[in-house]
């Protein structure tokens, strides 16, 4: 089981499309629709995207906004961006580059910003990158 | 050494073969080389454009080997994915051997649940064993083969280490007893919906799985061998049986997959204190916002002085000169004239002869430059620098709303735009292969060309070379930018992997360089002669004459030009440097002004490629295509030239 019991739940119901509020509120159970949120359980609270990641941090994938297209979200989780994994950020510029185990993938900007990240806390879970 | 051949015919020997899959940069090429003879028979896979490799097997002569196109993951959404796909579905399989990467487990077990799933008799190759082992990776083959059903055999294709006792497992590879859970509802649609789907060769749960996750591909399959009404039904149960549950089918599949793979990888152990980090420097570099570009400027210096300086200048001179002109046409052209008929003899060795010019432009001029193109090409394939330029140069496409992987192309269509239309293939969508085409065919010099034009620009001065370098650019961005307005579809973001640097292997290249040339020799060559024989009865019948007259009056009231360029422009569709060397000569006997050479050279860079590119277009997008691209192309190359002209004169420049 993913880890539930580390993170609180966070589910909104989002009027217009998905937008995740960067609220450490306690959680708001609205039960088992997700509406328009991505398909996604969001055990983590993301913090930003992963085209806002820093260079050289150490981030965990969250999920993906709905606007990323089926092929992308194959693509990126067939490569190891899979929720609750951990990559670490190479650079943003001139494309976003990332760690996945032992390889890079670069990709274009536009895709990163609809991959939701989250800084794990120190010490936490497997490392992705560590090829664990 | 292996030679090659190019057909097109069915893949599978009776009784089945042996399928190399596998993730892209596996090594799955060096191992199908490890695998298998001399003779590898290159054949597009019914109906596509998609090549496909097989050979027979040095363990078994009666077996074949079949490389296929790398996939990402199943399902598929690229044309060779998809062609992966449907050899997976339905060839006649002896065994599957899945090509993974040692050293990204994670990656690769993924995609060999997916594979076990499907029930076809399977080994899994973990290759690049010693990378794995460098990086202080330590796996449990033993355990995960256990818990996979499947054989597992470490491997270093590029040593041949484990090759052996791959070949071993093969006859006795068995369909893989796993059998992963999934959640009830998944479990319910599945053995509700299995009983009514087609058998085929995959394992009915497999397919089951396949349908319920919404797969396309597996849609598509099924809609051509199942009543329309049928499928209908089985798609409202699906969508009954999917009511009711929070998040999609397909996505429960996938997560459960990735929890199961989660699990295998405890077999997969790390020497603590491992970082690959340092093991990328050279590859972190070249794509570093600001260090890269002089990384780039320094390859391509490299490029242009050997292609340029070596190929175009020393061989072309050995053998177009001495070698040619010295001494084989001299010596075809009297063997001819005394054996033949007049008209026949001209035929070969006249003006337009299909041996004196043809041959003689395709062997001479362009093979040795194609050649030293070529090498290089394959030298940075190899060494893995291509992803990382892709990377690099991404966002400057994007202008063109295109993506990163249109260098290669471009790149290579500054070797041979023929060769490089051709490359096109790389490109993800349809829509963005036609633009690119479009660009090619308006806006990149091949070598045999741009060698003149530089020359002749470097005569005049450096104005006029940044005259040209900026119209072209120019029209290039305006082009990229009108194409995308008119062509539909989407710009395709970039999503690349930079697979790790590393020095080429002289083998690789060779290998590559040689398949290129072969296929140059067999595809291209035919071209120029079909060229050269349409210029000679051209010529003959007085039309190329007619031709170049009636052009006159357009270049020197539109381009203002000399009356003899129009032959230039003529010529350069059968040769690209015959318009550029026209040029070139009458600008050497004086006879043009500065202005007069620019706005020669920018027509003739900005006019249709040669013959032999042209037909490519046609044979890979068609007649309508290809007509569009010339009809557009030609009027834009002519309009160009004329208000250059007339903006160079109006400010006195170059008079």
């Amino acid at each position: 089981m993913p880890k539930l019991h580390r993170w609180q739940r966070l589910r909104r119901h989002a009027v217009r499309g998905l937008r995740i509020r960067n609220d450490r509120s306690r959680a708001l159970d609205v039960g088992a629709h997700l509406g328009n949120l991505a398909e996604e359980d969001l055990d983590e609270k993301p913090d930003m995207t992963l085209r806002e990641a820093s260079r050289g941090v150490q981030v965990r994938i969250a999920g993906f906004d709905v606007a990323l297209g089926a092929r992308h979200r194959e693509y990126l989780r067939a490569y190891g961006l899979e929720p609750g994994g951990t990559i670490e950020v190479i650079q943003q510029h001139p494309v976003t580059v990332v760690q996945v185990e032992h390889t890079e993938l670069a990709l274009d900007g536009r895709i990163a910003a609809h991959v939701l990240v989250t800084e794990p806390m120190p010490g936490a879970g497997e490392s992705v990158a560590d090829g664990h | 050494m292996h030679s090659h051949g190019h057909t097109t015919t069915t893949v599978s020997a009776p009784g089945g073969s042996v399928f190399l899959v596998g993730q892209p940069n596996v090594g799955k090429s060096a191992l199908f080389n490890r695998l298998t003879r001399r003779y590898v028979a290159v054949s597009n896979y019914a109906g596509t454009t998609v090549e496909i490799a097989r050979a027979a097997a040095r363990f078994d002569p009666d077996r074949v080997v079949v490389d296929t196109p790398g996939v990402v993951t199943l399902p598929p959404h690229t044309d060779e994915e998809r062609v992966t796909a449907r050899v997976l579905l339905s060839e006649q399989v002896s065994a599957i051997v899945q090509v993974g990467d040692a050293k990204n487990m994670r990656r690769t077990l993924q995609f060999a649940v997916q594979l076990a799933e499907m029930g076809r008799p399977m080994v899994l190759a973990l290759n690049m064993m010693d990378e794995a082992r460098a990086l202080g990776l330590e796996i449990d083959h033993a355990g995960l083969s256990r818990r996979l059903s499947v054989a597992v055999v470490p491997t270093v294709a590029t040593m041949g280490e484990g090759v052996e006792r791959l070949a071993q497992c093969l006859p006795s590879a068995e369909p893989p007893r796993l059998h992963v859970l999934y959640p009830e509802v998944v479990e319910r649609a599945i053995s509700d919906l299995r009983p009514d789907l087609p058998s085929c060769s995959v394992s009915p749960r497999a397919l089951a799985l396949a349908f319920v996750s919404d797969d396309d591909e597996t849609e598509a399959w099924l809609a051509g061998v199942l009543d329309p009404s049928v499928l209908q039904g089985l798609r409202e149960r699906r969508r009954r049986l999917a009511e009711g549950t929070a998040k999609p089918l397909a996505e429960l599949v996938q997560r459960t997959r990735a929890e199961f793979v989660a699990g295998l990888m405890h077999a997969v152990r790390a020497r603590q204190g491992e970082r690959t980090r340092h093991r990328f420097p050279l590859g972190r570099v070249a794509t570093h916002p600001v260090w890269g570009w002089p990384i780039l400027a320094l390859v391509l210096f490299g490029v242009y002085e050997f292609v340029g300086g070596f190929g175009a200048g020393t061989l072309v001179g050995l053998l177009e000169k001495e070698l040619f002109g010295g001494y084989v046409n001299p010596w075809v052209t009297s063997l001819a004239q005394a054996w033949l008929p007049a008209l026949v003899a001209d035929f070969f060795v006249g003006e337009y002869g299909l041996w004196t010019m043809g041959m003689t432009y395709a062997l001479a001029l362009i093979f040795p430059i194609v050649t030293t193109f070529f090498l290089v090409f394959g030298a940075l394939e190899d060494s893995g620098y291509f992803s990382r330029l892709v990377a690099l140069s991404n966002r400057v496409f994007q202008a063109l709303s295109l993506n990163g992987k249109a260098v290669l192309p471009m790149v290579l269509g500054l070797g041979c735009v023929t060769m490089a239309t051709l490359t096109t293939r790389i490109l993800e969508t349809r829509r963005d292969r036609l633009i690119m085409t479009f660009l090619l065919a308006l806006g990149i010099p091949c070598s045999a060309q741009l060698g003149v034009v530089m020359g002749m620009l470097s005569m005049l001065s450096f104005g006029a070379t940044a005259i040209w370098t900026a119209v072209v650019l120019v029209m290039l961005g305006a082009v990229g930018w009108l194409a995308a307005r008119i062509v539909p579809g989407e710009a395709t973001p970039l999503l690349v992997e930079l697979a790790p640097m590393r020095l080429p292997q002289l083998s690789n290249v060779l290998t590559k360089t040689l398949a290129r040339l072969e296929w140059y020799l067999k595809e291209v060559v035919p071209l120029f002669l079909i060229g050269t024989t349409l210029m000679f009865v051209l010529h003959k019948v007085g039309v190329l004459p007619w031709l170049i007259e009636t052009g006159k009056p357009l270049v020197t009231g539109w381009l203002g030009l000399p009356p003899e360029a129009s032959a230039a422009f003529v010529m350069g569709f059968l040769r690209r440097d015959f318009g550029a060397t026209g040029l070139f000569v009458m600008g050497a006997a004086g006879k043009l002004t500065a202005l007069q050479a620019v706005v020669g050279m920018v027509a003739i860079t900005l006019f249709i490629p040669c013959i032999a590119s042209v037909l490519i277009v046609v044979r890979e997008f068609g007649l309508k295509v290809a007509a569009i691209v010339v009809t557009v192309v030609f009027p834009i190359a002519f309009l160009v030239g004329g208000v250059l002209f007339r903006i160079l004169r109006a400010t006195g420049w170059g008079a």
